[in-house]
């Protein structure tokens, strides 16, 4: 294992309030170059939000986040969102969409042509995609395209690599493939986070772990998660898919302390806090 | 009059070159800009900005007092029109409660109204209005093909700086911004771009024939192909295509050239879509299904 170097982020104090509502608060955490920081925590506990506070998609309440990439430049990063927004007529092909992911607006021409196509063809076989490239990008399943997203953000050299749920709806050798490739980016050197739901398969392959819950509920090395911390910050999530089914409303509260009144709902939309099936 | 005679007519009067050159640096631009426009979603908004811009020209008409010919002050009164238009759309797009598409519906109506009446106060009745529509591509003047030309360089320029960005920008808006892709620059640039474009359009080929030269060739253009470059190529083909094949036919049949355009680009866009769907089928029938994967 690569020796952690330099400090690269650094989140203090961070919190996010949208629309009145506390979505994140007190999250603090530092990562260094070349670590896979796995994040973990029940849905509409904030994974999603604190990826999108440290790509910049989202600017904090309060509190600072702070990159320092090499030379003290900010770092390249590659992003794996969590779904795309793409029409169902998107005509471009995979081994276009990857070649797209290199620096730079101009067209390249002559030798670093020949290099982007060259590296986008190693990423493409690294990624396992090497049949499928030709296939348009909205024609793949969902492990294809996120496969694909993750050798379009290798495309750049990141320093950093930060991915929301990439092993959704991917089969179990699939997330398997998934999360040795990024065990294997970090090894290299790249800062790896990564949010996901499948908690013994990060905890395999994360240095460290950080579980949301409207805070950070805990964090530590991977090795020291049990299953009194994971319960613990599940506990809302457990309780509302108990309540759903008993059917009375309750108001509790979270283990990280926010306040929630559940009605029963059967009519949850994706995406929302909800029971789980 | 055969095809052959037609074409020899443009050769020998002045104003059927001056057509024939405006006609296509007008494919030119709204052949480059045209994929663009697809891929981001932003034909109505194309539709709209067209549309606003009559309302430009007319603010220009009016305020300047000029005839049915706008000069290059009334261009310019029309660009800072359009823009104002464009910057409205955006500002009530933002707004929580109000649909983007609902948002340019609005403003553009407002804008194209507001040009019909001050168009019709300054010329006692709306005779002149249907040039706005359709253009009067025989009547272009130097200004306007200077001004075409303008508009062919900086799109170029535009579209080839900007080449990986827009690439980026249109698989997905997040990613490219996390990227380092100056997103906000390309919008506005494309906006702009599709502003002056219609602008300097309008009086030459009409709101109509503009709106459809933005979005036709770039349709056929993904019909064709995956690969962006090759996208793009096949729309600068298909409008200039459109442009010299329009101008032809309707020259030879003599009615106005501008709703001819058209129609040839709309003949284009049903004979691509015919080959692209024989096209899909063969491919289904050689590609064996995915697992779990179901329908074409």
């Amino acid at each position: 294992m690569t020796t952690p170097a330099a400090n690269v982020l650094k989140v203090e104090q961070v919190a996010l309030d949208l629309s009145g509502r506390s979505i994140l608060r007190d999250v603090s955490l530092s990562l260094n170059s070349g670590e896979f920081l796995g994040i973990i925590g029940p849905n509409g506990g904030g994974k999603t939000t604190f990826l999108r506070l440290l790509v910049g998609l989202l600017h904090p309440s309060s509190g600072d986040i702070r990159w320092q990439g090499r030379n003290g430049a900010a770092p390249r990063i590659g992003y794996v969102p969590q779904k795309m927004a793409l029409e169902p007529h998107y005509p471009l092909s995979g081994l276009e969409v990857v070649r797209q992911g290199g620096d730079g607006g101009w067209p390249f021409f002559g030798a670093r042509r020949r290099e982007l196509f060259a590296r986008a063809d190693e990423l493409i076989r690294r990624v396992g995609m090497t049949d499928h490239v030709q296939t348009r990008v909205v024609d793949m399943s969902g492990g294809q395209q996120r496969r694909l997203l993750l050798a379009r953000a290798l495309m750049s050299q990141p320093e950093m690599l930060l991915l929301d749920e990439p092993t959704a709806g991917v089969d179990a050798w699939g997330q398997e493939q998934f999360c040795a490739i990024l065990h294997e980016l970090s090894r290299q050197g790249i800062t790896v986070v990564l949010v996901s739901h499948d908690i013994p398969l990060i905890t395999k392959y994360a240095d460290r772990i950080a579980c949301i819950s409207g805070n950070l509920h805990w964090h530590g090395a991977a090795r020291d998660l049990n299953d009194s911390i994971v319960h613990s910050a599940y506990s809302c999530e457990l309780e509302r898919y108990q309540t759903s089914h008993s059917g009375e409303p309750i108001t509790f509260r979270r283990s990280g302390g926010i306040p929630h009144k559940v009605h029963q709902d059967h009519t949850h939309k994706p995406g929302e806090t909800g029971h789980k099936h | 009059m055969d095809l052959l005679e037609s074409i020899r007519s443009f050769a020998g009067y002045g104003f059927m070159t001056r057509a024939l050159i405006a006609g296509l640096l007008l494919a030119l631009t709204c052949g480059l800009l045209s994929p663009f426009v697809i891929l981001r979603r932003l034909s109505f908004s194309a539709d709209g900005l067209a549309h606003a811009s009559l309302g430009g020209l007319a603010v220009g008409i009016f305020l300047l007092g000029t005839g049915p010919s706008p000069t290059l002050p009334a261009y310019l009164i029309s660009f800072v029109f359009t823009c104002g238009v464009a910057a409205a759309m955006a500002y009530v797009s933002s707004q929580k409660r109000i649909a983007s598409d609902t948002a340019v519906g609005v403003c553009y109506l407002a804008a194209f109204s507001l040009g019909v009446v001050l168009l019709s106060i300054k010329q006692r009745g709306s005779g002149h209005l249907e040039h706005f529509f359709f253009g009067s591509i025989t009547a272009v003047n130097p200004l306007e093909c200077w001004l075409l030309a303008g508009a062919v360089l900086v799109t170029a320029l535009f579209v080839l700086r900007c080449w990986r960005w827009l690439g980026s920008w249109t698989f997905d808006e997040d990613i490219a911004r996390v990227s380092g892709v100056p997103t906000p620059v390309l919008r506005y640039g494309l906006i702009l771009l599709i502003a002056a474009t219609v602008i300097i359009s309008t009086r030459v080929v009409g709101v109509l024939i503009v709106t459809a030269l933005l979005i036709i060739p770039g349709v056929i253009g993904t019909l064709w192909s995956r690969s962006m470059a090759v996208i793009v190529a096949v729309s600068v083909a298909i409008a200039l295509a459109s442009v010299l094949s329009g101008l032809v036919v309707s020259a030879s049949i003599d009615v106005q050239p501008g709703p001819v355009i058209v129609l040839v680009g709309f003949v284009f866009f049903v004979v691509s879509m015919a080959v692209n769907r024989v096209r899909e089928r063969r491919r289904i029938i050689r590609t064996p299904a995915l697992p779990g994967k179901v329908g074409p």
